[in-house]
């Protein structure tokens, strides 16, 4: 059987651009002239190790994550079987944690050498190194934090010192440590860990919104809004990336009933509405998208309204993710967005405290507004100018 | 042609392969932190080689899809909290009006739009909250196979009628959840041993239908044009035949062996099928990591079987960290090595 039809159509869903076509639709569009396009080739002809070096999907990312962890076990309990490490004094753990992180660090910086000096791709060897590097970090971590827990009898306490040594370690290795995934896990864990001691603390509940404040200026620094520093995207990525995941995460603890939140969420409902609204702005800017149509942008700032009336902060930070995908024009962050987004208004109906009639009245009238805005929005349509490249899907 | 040789060897790649190289937005960002482009260059290219997503398609599903579930929840939520005090009559006349609502929404739009067809999606819906609601009523005694069993064969005309992937996933669901309930129910009952026979029966079922979704790819069918219909297919067939063959790793159940011979031969066939006839590197990420499970299951088993001295407790466990590491680099690295061909290949194709 003759597959040709079938793979056009492939072909057709994942679109691949030459350098050559790219190079011609630049030429094109009056973007660059012959000298610039030969100094394009030149760079690549003099630097092969760009087009060779390979980036992980995330897919593959969540193999060597897995696999990471997994192996990172047995280490630890090899460690132990052998009674190298002793559970109850932190005196085994840090050095071994200590040791374990140092030579993770320098099986990365042994990799990027070696990959800039050969300029050479991935190899097996590389993957494997720096497959081995990501365990020794992962158990290294597991063991300096479990470590420096272990003396302190409070769980505050412990929290508030594994926060504070998460911070250092993320501090002190990325700048060390270029590799995407181990950046993105150390923030994750940082910014994880910061929420994770203000939730210990009863009368602390407050400070949270300080911590979303913060969150989401860490975010807009890293995307280069509102500051003179536009930072290198591939440099602070796995930032944005932690800070946007970690974010959500924190939202969705605390609609837990057993996080017992003694704060209304209010001004932090506000500052992400706030954030939304000047998001989406820029976004529609940069992308040439006109909004001089009124209507639906103004039921857009009443949806926003509504939901820091009505909602879960989740809603409107799942709302920020989606929009955030579009500038990244990333597929996989947007699918994250929807499925936050079903998930958080799942938990809003879950936590209303109305008996289970009202509220099946209630999310039926959503359902049928939502099935009403969807005819409005068809109505209305936005103006789109035709001076950035568009394709539909 | 000489020159162009030397000057490969030189520096890596002709001229002709570099222009005939995928360029990736990681690339263009290269370019601009080489200071080779500048910012508006890069936004241009970034913009042709990543287009926008298309945000009002997007939104459009986003609200029909998320206000229907709010519909229906409410629907059910509605059932939940009146049950005890509806008349047996009000509680079919209300399924069947939202069924009968649903089938005349879809006669008036039509089942060729997008909305007939969620309309259609939610009458299949429907028909099965009808027959819970009649099998609490009258108490028929009746194995819940048999409600599973009803309510796909009820639904399988609008089912065909309906070209609507999501449909035909969901009735594929339903026929999969009656027969892992039939076999534990009635074939064995409490008999966990038999339980590969049933990994073996499922996985066949949706063989069948991965092997009907690509012919009926082959085809050119607009509705099927979607991947994560196949890709959710296929990691399900994986995850039976996994399940199957881990049980005879495992629990040592000879019986077991032809899951594990399927779950090979059924892998090498997959692989193939994804590497050169349809290229998809995430069907191949997903084949991938059932085979790292079963080997290092494998392995695992072999290490930990009976007990040992503790100090060669603690060598088997390191060992074994290390062969974690080594079987998924090297599943990583046959990936990425795939993932490139497929790209190459791709790229040579447009050019």
């Amino acid at each position: 059987m003759k597959f040709e039809n079938l793979k056009s159509v492939f072909h057709s869903i994942y679109p691949v651009y030459p350098i050559k076509e790219v190079l011609e639709y630049l030429r094109g569009e009056g973007s660059i002239d012959a000298n610039g396009e030969e100094k394009v080739i030149d760079f690549f002809q003099t630097n092969p190790q760009v087009i060779s070096k390979m980036s992980f999907p995330w897919y593959i990312n969540l193999i060597v994550v897995i696999g990471a962890w997994v192996a990172a076990g047995f280490f630890i309990s090899a460690l132990s079987i052998a009674r190298f490490i002793v559970w109850d004094s932190s005196e085994s753990m840090l050095p071994w944690g200590g040791v374990l992180i140092i030579a993770a660090v320098l099986l990365y910086y042994y990799l990027s050498r070696k990959q800039k000096a050969r300029k050479e791709a991935y190899g097996i060897q590389q993957v494997f190194l720096s497959q081995i590097a990501l365990v020794f970090s992962v158990a290294g971590h597991f063991l300096v934090l479990f470590g420096v827990a272990r003396p302190y009898h409070s769980i505050t306490s412990s929290v508030f010192v594994v926060f504070l040594t998460s911070g250092v370690l993320c501090i002190l290795l990325y700048p060390l440590v270029r590799n995407f995934l181990h950046r993105f896990l150390s923030c994750l864990l940082f910014g994880v860990m910061a929420f994770t001691w203000i939730l210990e603390h009863k009368y602390t509940h407050h400070w949270l919104h300080l911590l979303i404040l913060v969150y989401l200026s860490v975010l807009f620094i890293t995307l280069g809004y509102f500051s003179p520093w536009k930072p290198r995207k591939k440099d602070v990525q796995p930032i944005t990336y932690a800070v946007i995941l970690t974010l959500l995460v924190l939202l969705l603890v605390v609609q837990f009933p057993e996080a017992v939140i003694q704060t209304p969420w209010y001004p932090s409902n506000i500052i992400m509405a706030l954030v939304l609204i000047s998001l989406s702005l820029r976004i529609a800017r940069e992308n040439h998208i006109k909004l001089s149509l009124k209507g639906p942008v103004i039921v857009g700032l009443l949806g926003v309204l509504c939901l820091i009336v009505l909602s879960t902060p989740g809603l409107i930070a799942s709302v920020i993710l989606s929009v955030f995908a579009f500038h990244e024009r990333n597929n996989i962050l947007k699918a994250a967005g929807l499925l936050f987004f079903i998930l958080f208004v799942y938990m809003f109906y879950y936590n209303m405290n109305i008996t289970l009639d009202v509220k099946s009245g209630i999310m039926a009238g959503t359902g049928l507004v939502l099935i009403g805005f969807r005819q409005y929005l068809k109505r209305c349509s936005f103006e789109v100018e035709d001076t950035a490249p568009h394709i539909e899907q | 042609m000489a020159d162009q040789k030397a000057e490969s060897n030189q520096k890596g790649k002709t001229r002709d392969e570099i222009l005939k190289s995928p360029m990736k937005s990681s690339l263009i960002e290269s370019l601009y932190d080489a200071q080779v482009i500048d910012a508006h260059v890069r936004d241009e290219a970034i913009s042709y080689v990543q287009p926008s997503l298309n945000w009002r398609y997007w939104i459009d599903k986003f609200l029909l899809f998320l206000g229907a579930a709010l519909v229906l929840a409410g629907i059910i939520f509605f059932f939940a909290f009146n049950w005890e005090k509806m008349a047996r009559s009000v509680k079919f006349g209300i399924i069947e009006a939202g069924i009968i609502a649903c089938i005349a929404a879809v006669f008036i739009i039509g089942r060729q739009t997008l909305t007939g067809k969620v309309f259609l999606f939610c009458a299949s819906v429907l028909i099965g909250v009808f027959l819970a609601v009649f099998g609490q009523i009258y108490q028929t005694g009746a194995d819940s196979y048999e409600m599973f069993l009803a309510w796909a064969l009820l639904i399988f005309g609008w089912v065909v009628i309906s070209k609507f992937a999501p449909l035909w996933l969901f009735w594929l669901a339903i026929v999969n959840i009656c027969i892992g309930l039939y076999w534990n129910q009635i074939l064995i009952p409490g008999l966990k041993a038999y339980d590969d026979v049933m990994w073996l029966v499922l996985s066949l079922i949706d063989i069948i239908a991965l092997v009907l979704y690509f012919l009926g790819r082959y085809r050119d069918i607009e509705w099927l044009k979607t991947d994560w219909y196949y890709r959710l297919i296929y990691g399900f067939i994986l995850y039976y035949l996994s399940a199957g063959a881990i049980q005879y790793i495992v629990n040592e159940l000879h019986s077991s062996v032809f899951l594990l011979l399927m779950f090979v031969v059924f892998g090498l066939i997959s692989v193939w099928f994804f590497r050169f006839k349809v290229p998809d590197i995430v069907a191949l990420t997903l084949a991938g990591f059932s085979f790292c499970v079963i080997l290092l299951t494998q392995i695992g088993y072999y290490f930990f079987k009976g007990n040992h001295a503790q100090w060669i407790e603690s060598l088997l466990a390191f060992l074994f960290g290390l062969v974690v590491i080594a079987v998924c680099s090297l599943v990583i690295y046959v990936l990425l090595k795939i993932s490139r061909s497929i790209e190459k290949e791709s790229s040579r194709r447009e050019a």
